[in-house]
């Protein structure tokens, strides 16, 4: 037992990284929710094409031999074009993909299936044109293995300080975003009644647009990161990751963007921690049987579905 | 029931119609000899399955510039099974189904092998495998089954004798996906270890995960050899994480991670000094070798991983072709179990033994040195 004692601190900040990853991610699907009441499953593919940007900046930079590269600006060029890109998509799927669908008031189906349907022309356009083999991001050029600290006995690169910063600052962002700034508040508006929001003169389309852009940034965003973590990305990685981040959405509440942080973190610590404790092929089933568990108990959610009147179908 | 309606009549015209219209092709496809090529094109094993195509490619042009066989041109027929048995078994009925099909080079990954084997079986079509070395994959006494390459049972104990003898390795980390290849040749590794008296302990990751950081922690820290029975991106992975939770440990592995861009460039200089046992000697050292990896480098860049036994594999099928004489499924079948003292590329005559398994195997064990392999002992296996 002493050394299961011994590996519990490097297993938390394992799964502190993975966790806050999970948590950017799940961010796209519940605030989509939130003001759609529709599943984005095509977010897994924006996350995963945000990891392609990362990866193209990341490559043209060092193609271009501009010298020596250091985390500092090279990262946030990464995340910013990420975010970008992540985001216009994001929008574009909306307008395209699904507000022709909600505009002519086509049931709750009706966009998911659109949104398997871009999910899959987005896996099979990126496999198209970047090919089907992985790229591998190479991040030792930009976090040497010798940047790690130790923390109460565990070792912790400066990639996972940075992730876990970079996830917590964008989160923190977002919560002021939406309870600080009128933005936000229309956001919420439309999240609680969308008619009642149109008759007060809050831009419904325009809302939704936006919310699309700000869950798309942050998955892209999230591409990048995993990118650097994980140092190999395909055109399938949205797939697993926009499972486990939907997952974590559920866990947490779905529509709820506090639920999602603390559904990703719990998610990513329970994975790591299983894998500690028992063998390491049942990791994901222990990481569903406590969705299962928590729903059992709390139908929505760990923290609730933050929305005060559900829309009535 | 002397007069036929004219319903009947009608029938009869559509039926007579649709038998000329399937003599038609049938002469067409008279034309060519068909071999398939059936690996993973896309998705991980890509580059390696591409590298068999290619190598199949290769050998029916040589072929043609001779004249093909049975007096026609041959064509390769590829079919992507992308490493997975569901997807492979549907490319392996679309192949069974083309009648200019004579034979079949298949398959780098043994769970994929297997049940196409079982398909191709039924139409008495004859595959050779470069790649599949689970023991599974012969040992059901299919016909039609054989392989130019060694089997885990060869592989994994050759491996351990190599990590116990030469590395000096006393306590080893045993690492494999799951899957029937890579889990063959871990569970054969365990059992040598046992024999040696070194203790083996064992980890199963997923394939297509990328963190494998949370389990890499839970390996005690007097291991001193991580035997990694996985495919080369995972493993490219697994060297990479070491440091993470502070180890310092080489890495041995079997065939699968032979591949100079999968696992050495994608391991960013982690994988450096790692060890790897495959199943084919080092071409450069060979002279019968020259003529094709200079042909094949011309047209489809360095040779890696499979493409030589691709290339034998190939060879074989057609030389049976040849000897049966016609286009005879059952009879290259057999023909190319019958094969005796084939002499290729490889430096060694190649024999079918009665299962389909290539008659005295040797394992060759290559350290990475930079960007490339460089072969460091061979072990031959009883």
């Amino acid at each position: 037992m002493a050394g299961v004692l011994a590996i519990l601190p490097q297993q938390i900040v394992f799964g502190l990284a993975l966790g806050t990853v999970y948590g950017l991610v799940a961010l796209g699907y519940t605030m989509v929710y939130g003001v759609l009441f529709m599943i984005n499953f095509a977010h897994g593919e924006i996350f995963m094409i945000g990891a392609y940007v990362g990866w193209w900046v990341l490559a043209l930079l060092l193609k271009a031999q501009v010298g020596a590269l250091h985390p500092a600006w090279v990262v946030p060029l990464m995340l910013l074009h990420a975010m970008l890109f992540a985001g216009l998509l994001g929008v574009g799927l909306e307008r395209f993909a699904y507000r022709p669908l909600y505009l002519r008031g086509a049931t709750r189906l009706g966009p998911l299936i659109s949104a398997i349907g871009a999910s899959i022309f987005l896996q099979n356009a990126v496999m198209l044109s970047q090919g089907a083999r992985m790229k591998v991001y190479m991040t030792s050029l930009l976090f040497p293995r010798t940047w790690r600290i130790q923390i109460a006995g565990a070792s912790v690169s400066l990639l996972v300080i940075v992730m876990i910063v970079v996830a917590g600052l964008m989160m923190w962002g977002l919560h002021l975003l939406v309870q600080r700034t009128k933005l936000g508040r229309s956001i919420r508006a439309v999240a609680e009644d969308r008619e009642m929001a149109t008759i007060m003169g809050v831009n419904v389309r325009r809302v939704i647009a936006v919310t699309f852009f700000l869950g798309s940034a942050l998955g892209g965003a999230g591409g990048v990161l995993v990118g650097l973590y994980y140092t190999q990305i395909d055109f399938f990685m949205g797939y697993s990751a926009g499972l486990k981040a939907f997952t974590a959405a559920v866990l947490g509440g779905i529509g709820n963007i506090r639920g999602a942080m603390l559904g990703g973190l719990i998610l990513g610590l329970v994975e790591s921690l299983a894998v500690t404790f028992m063998n390491p092929a049942y990791k994901d089933v222990v990481a569903f049987v406590i969705l299962i568990v928590v729903l059992v108990f709390r139908p929505m959610g760990l923290l609730g579905e933050n929305v005060a009147e559900r829309e009535k179908v | 029931m002397t007069r036929r309606t004219s319903l009947e009549r009608s029938v009869w015209a559509v039926a007579v119609a649709l038998g000329l219209c399937t003599v038609a092709p049938a002469v067409e496809a008279q034309q060519a000899v068909k071999i398939a090529a059936g690996v993973p094109l896309t998705g991980p094993l890509a580059k390696q399955g591409q590298e068999v195509a290619n190598a199949v490619k290769l050998a029916a042009e040589e072929w043609n510039k001779k004249g093909g066989v049975l007096g026609r041109k041959i064509e390769v027929l590829e079919a992507d099974d992308q490493g997975n048995p569901q997807v492979g078994v549907a490319a392996a009925e679309k192949v069974a189904a083309d009648a200019a099909v004579l034979g079949a080079v298949w398959g780098i990954t043994s769970v994929t092998c297997i049940p196409v084997s079982e398909v191709l079986e039924r139409s008495n079509l004859v595959l050779i495998s470069p790649g599949c070395t689970n023991p599974k994959v012969t040992d059901r006494g299919l016909k039609n089954t054989n392989r130019v390459c060694a089997r885990d049972d060869a592989q994994g104990p050759a491996g351990t004798i190599f990590a116990v003898e030469d590395l000096k390795a006393k306590k080893i980390a045993v690492f494999d996906d799951g899957t029937t290849g890579p889990k063959g040749v871990a569970d054969e590794v365990e059992k040598k270890a046992k024999q040696l008296g070194v203790q083996a302990l064992r980890y199963v990751i997923r394939a297509g995960d990328k963190d494998f950081r949370a389990i890499l922690a839970t390996v005690p820290k007097d291991v001193n050899l991580i035997y990694a029975s996985l495919w080369a991106p995972d493993a490219a992975l697994i060297a990479k994480q070491l440091p993470d939770v502070g180890l310092n440990v080489r890495m041995i592995g079997p065939d699968g991670q032979f591949e100079p861009v999968d696992y050495i460039q994608a391991s960013g200089g982690a994988a450096e000094g790692n060890y790897v046992s495959f199943l084919v000697p080092d071409l450069k050292k060979i002279p019968a070798a020259t003529a094709f990896v200079k042909a094949f480098e011309a047209r489809y860049g360095p040779v890696s991983s499979y493409g030589p036994l691709a290339y034998e594999a190939a060879n074989i099928i057609l030389e049976a072709i040849k000897k049966v004489g016609k286009a005879d499924r059952a009879a290259v079948r057999d023909a190319v179990r019958a094969t005796k003292s084939y002499k290729g590329i490889l430096g060694m005559p190649i024999a079918f033994d009665d299962k389909g398994d290539v008659a005295g195997g040797v394992i060759y064990f290559y350290q990475v040195k930079g960007s490339g392999f460089e072969q460091v002992k061979a072990i031959t296996v009883k």
